[in-house]
């Protein structure tokens, strides 16, 4: 395992901090999911029934996000494969699975292509910005991993190209990352979760920092 | 390429950060609430909590001096109930009013946006009939309507 410094915002402290990138996920965060994650989902779960949010307001099927063991089992399924994870104070803060080998591009100017595709990108749900959701304790978790996938996507030769589907809570976010929104299509998560895809030149401007 | 990332682009992905959390793929997936639709709703069950009281005040031919007499609060305090969504009841004065009316508490609270609604979308249902209730002079049997919808559900017990 290989660690890169990378910066996290602390939003109590008001300030840059520093955290590791690891170039994998490894058991401490399954385990870190399991007893820290999952117990801090439940929390959030249960503020939004006090507050009268039950599964019928929220966007998802029963299944995806009340179903733990199924869950459990999936995130189990983690290890082994290309990962990346953001450990910040020797807490995991977020975590992302990539496929290097079974996605080609959709967008028409690189249609057919090689890249990366995020199948798994988390965050720790204390980062989280949702509607009765404290405020996120770190910042900057999401952008650091996307930043991984271009640089990983460079690294193969994919020149940048990374594609994933969002869920739709985050739809600006890769919007502003300069991905291009390709749509949901009925066939894929139930025509939930939009796909998305970066090209060469958006992933460059990514890499340098500039926003859209 | 380097994967470790420098202050400063940490510092200019700031303004990056700033709205939503980032997710990708089934295994992701939190709840996702609509934050307007949250916002909405005490004021939409407000309008229809203020517009119930006006029809059951008039549906029991009662003015506002009576009804605001019966459940002891001010009579400026009903007309703002009845005539301005944007007011917020306080909890004495929702109590009067359900002991004048003889509806139960708990529930009128939660039509008035004072307390969460515990279960069910009876408000959901109660919002789409004040939608078809006009409020003219006498009480029409649409609002009659209207008006035995919001007691059926309000004295329904939860399930």
């Amino acid at each position: 395992m290989t660690a890169y410094q990378v910066h996290l915002f602390d939003a109590a402290a008001g300030a840059m901090v520093e955290a590791d990138l690891h170039d994998e996920i490894a058991e401490k965060q399954l385990i870190d999911w399991q007893f820290q994650w999952r117990p801090a989902v439940q929390a959030y779960m249960k503020r939004l029934v006090d507050n009268g949010i039950g599964p019928a307001d929220t966007a998802w099927p029963q299944s995806w996000h009340w179903d733990w063991r199924g869950k459990m089992n999936e995130v189990r399924g983690l290890l082994g494969h290309t990962g990346y994870s953001v450990v910040c104070r020797d807490v995991t803060q977020g975590m992302m699975r990539l496929d290097l080998a079974s996605r080609r591009a959709r967008l028409d100017s690189q249609a057919g292509q090689d890249l990366v595709y995020v199948d798994y990108l988390e965050v720790a749900p204390w980062n989280w910005r949702e509607p009765y959701a404290d405020a996120p304790i770190y910042r900057l978790v999401g952008p650091v991993l996307m930043h991984a996938a271009i640089t990983r996507s460079v690294d193969e030769g994919f020149k940048g190209r990374v594609g994933l589907h969002s869920l739709p809570q985050a739809i600006p976010f890769y919007e502003r990352c300069g991905f291009t929104n390709l749509g949901t299509r009925p066939d894929e998560y139930e025509g939930k979760l939009p796909y998305f895809e970066s090209t060469p030149g958006a992933a460059e401007a990514y890499l340098k920092g500039e926003l859209k | 390429m380097t994967y470790g990332i420098s202050a400063e682009w940490s510092k200019k992905m700031l303004a990056f950060d700033e709205h939503v959390t980032p997710g990708a793929g089934a295994l992701a997936t939190r709840p996702h609430v609509d934050p307007d639709a949250v916002s909405l709703r005490v004021e939409e069950t407000r309008l229809v909590f203020g517009h119930f009281i006006n029809v059951a005040r008039r549906q029991r031919r009662l003015t506002i001096e009576k009804l605001a007499d019966d459940a002891d609060i001010e009579v400026g305090e009903l007309l703002s109930i009845e005539q301005d969504p944007h007011y917020e009841p306080d909890l004495r004065t929702v109590w009067g009013l359900s002991n004048a009316l003889d509806l139960p508490q708990p529930k009128l609270m939660e039509l008035a946006g004072l307390a969460v609604p515990k279960e069910g979308h009876w408000l959901e249902e109660v919002t789409r009939y004040a939608a078809r209730s006009a409020p003219i002079k006498d009480v029409t049997p649409d609002e009659q309507a209207f008006h035995d919808a919001v007691v059926a559900a309000l004295t329904m017990k939860a399930t």
